[in-house]
């Protein structure tokens, strides 16, 4: 497709198409197959996104302003009193230091699947088993973060030279919030002298928290930081040991 | 508080505060500002004002927003103000395609029977999970074009990239991206690595016949554009 066709579907979209150009496009869609397709899938996401909200970013414990809720009742004065209210519990819980869950959930972040094959490249798929990709592609999806870890711990027992799978598994039973697992896997990753075994330490610590081992878990935060590779998650290695109790 | 910089270093070192502040004080502001210069409803600008919020904290935590010229504040407005030219843009448009491709309906839901309903649920739930999938920006750049109505150089404004041009480079990764999710759960094997080839290793279509043992360029053309309207058709619902 070329640029004149991306730029008229672009105004399309923004709502700046003049007559002119609007006639230009119909012409391009009435000769050109593929820009009529192209212009069916925007639709289709536009379709989508109409049920989206922006959404803030995921390391941030900043509150959105209020919310509002309120909208359909906004001329009531009921409906203020719910506000007023609302808002000042909010404010209550913003304060509060959250519990070790709380942290354990809010620093939790799926670990970015590295394996050759992550990219949708089915030429490198091609060297791996089924079984793993089926594991792989369980992981990629945090809903289905259960099952992806049943996967992962079947391929990790089938491939034992392939520890990488542990560390994947470790992540997904995190996610599914079976921590004392998710720590007996890690704790493995930890010692396996590969390159995940420093990644392996932070999230170890959230399983262990998870678990209700604090003492444990500052030790793997304390040794993630200290490790020289422990970058990535270091503001929530530190976020986690001052939510952690000292024991 | 000495400057602009001050007020960037100590909302971020307490956000929870500094979001308090705002909520008190720039968000009437910009309500009543709104009130007075647009013919906006007061929920409709609360909206505008928290998606504002929104794209400024993703500005914050991206660094995109590392220094400030004014307030905190008056760049909550510029932002608004972007976002409002796009919303009126919205509610009058023109659909000079001669057809409604976007039909508005109660609660974004096509009006139709109970169990195209259900279909559509099911069918546009299936893209929610993927754009979602998408993660940032790429979900904030689709969700702007495609919901709000903002232009590339409108995005880029309200998300701190440098131009116009890096939106499009960022929102053509984002559609094909997309694209590519939907293909792989959609498409058979063959189908998609002719997929993936042109549009993430961006081989010409000549290259592909020739890894592919296809007839030639014209026959991956015709295959890609097949395969796309069998993606098109497994989420469509007014197919």
């Amino acid at each position: 497709m070329d640029n004149r066709t991306e730029t008229l579907l672009e105004s399309y979209f923004a709502n700046t198409l003049s007559e002119k150009d609007a006639r230009e496009l119909r012409d391009v869609l009435n000769s050109d197959p593929e820009a009529a397709t192209e212009l069916k899938w925007r639709q289709q996401i536009a379709q989508t996104t109409r049920q989206m909200k922006l959404s803030m970013p995921e390391r941030t414990s900043a509150p959105a302003v209020v919310v509002p809720m309120w909208r359909s009742f906004s001329r009531m004065a009921a409906a203020l009193a719910v506000v007023v209210v609302a808002s000042g519990l909010l404010v209550y819980l913003l304060k509060k230091q959250p519990a070790v869950s709380e942290a354990v959930a809010a620093n939790f972040e799926h670990y970015p699947n590295n394996m050759p094959f992550k990219a949708l490249d089915p030429t490198a798929a091609a060297e791996y088993p089924a079984e793993v990709l089926r594991a792989f592609q369980l992981y990629d999806d945090p809903a289905q973060y259960p099952a992806a870890a049943d996967a992962l711990g079947a391929v990790a027992a089938k491939y034992p030279d392939h520890p990488e799978y542990v560390m994947y598994q470790g992540v997904a039973l995190l996610g599914a919030k079976n921590y004392a697992a998710a720590a007996e896997a890690l704790q493995k990753v930890t010692v396996s002298g590969t390159k995940y075994h420093t990644p392996a330490l932070f999230y170890l610590g959230l399983a262990q928290s998870g678990a209700g081992n604090h003492k444990a878990a500052r030790q793997s935060f304390e040794s993630y930081l200290k490790d020289k590779d422990g970058v990535p998650f270091r503001k929530k290695a530190e976020a986690m040991l001052n939510v952690l109790p000292e024991e | 508080m000495n400057g602009p910089q001050d007020e960037l270093a100590l909302f971020r070192r307490n956000p929870d505060e500094g979001s308090k502040t705002i909520n008190a004080n720039c968000r009437p502001k910009f309500i009543r500002w709104g009130l007075d210069n647009h013919s906006i409803d007061g929920a409709d600008l609360e909206d505008i004002f928290q998606n504002a919020f929104i794209l400024m904290m993703q500005n914050i935590q991206g660094e995109r927003l590392v220094q400030l010229t004014g307030t905190l504040c008056t760049y909550l407005f510029g932002i608004g103000k972007n976002l409002i030219r796009a919303f009126l843009r919205r509610h009058r448009r023109t659909d000079w395609l001669g057809e409604d491709t976007l039909p508005e309906q109660a609660n974004g839901m096509p009006a139709a029977t109970a169990e195209a309903g259900m279909m559509w649920q099911q069918t546009s739930d299936t893209l929610w999970q993927e754009v979602d999938a998408l993660g940032d920006p790429g979900r904030s750049i689709l969700i702007l074009t495609y919901k709000e109505g903002l232009s590339a150089q409108e995005i880029a404004d309200v998300m701190g990239y440098a131009g116009a041009d890096v939106v499009r480079q960022l929102h053509k990764r984002a559609r094909r991206d997309l694209l590519l999710l939907k293909a792989r759960k959609v498409l058979d094997k063959a189908s998609y690595e002719l997929l993936f080839l042109s549009l993430k290793k961006e081989m010409k279509d000549d290259e592909i016949a020739q890894k592919l043992g296809l007839a030639g360029p014209e026959a991956v053309k015709k295959r890609r554009l097949e395969c796309l309207e069998q993606i098109i058709s497994t989420v469509s619902f007014y197919s």
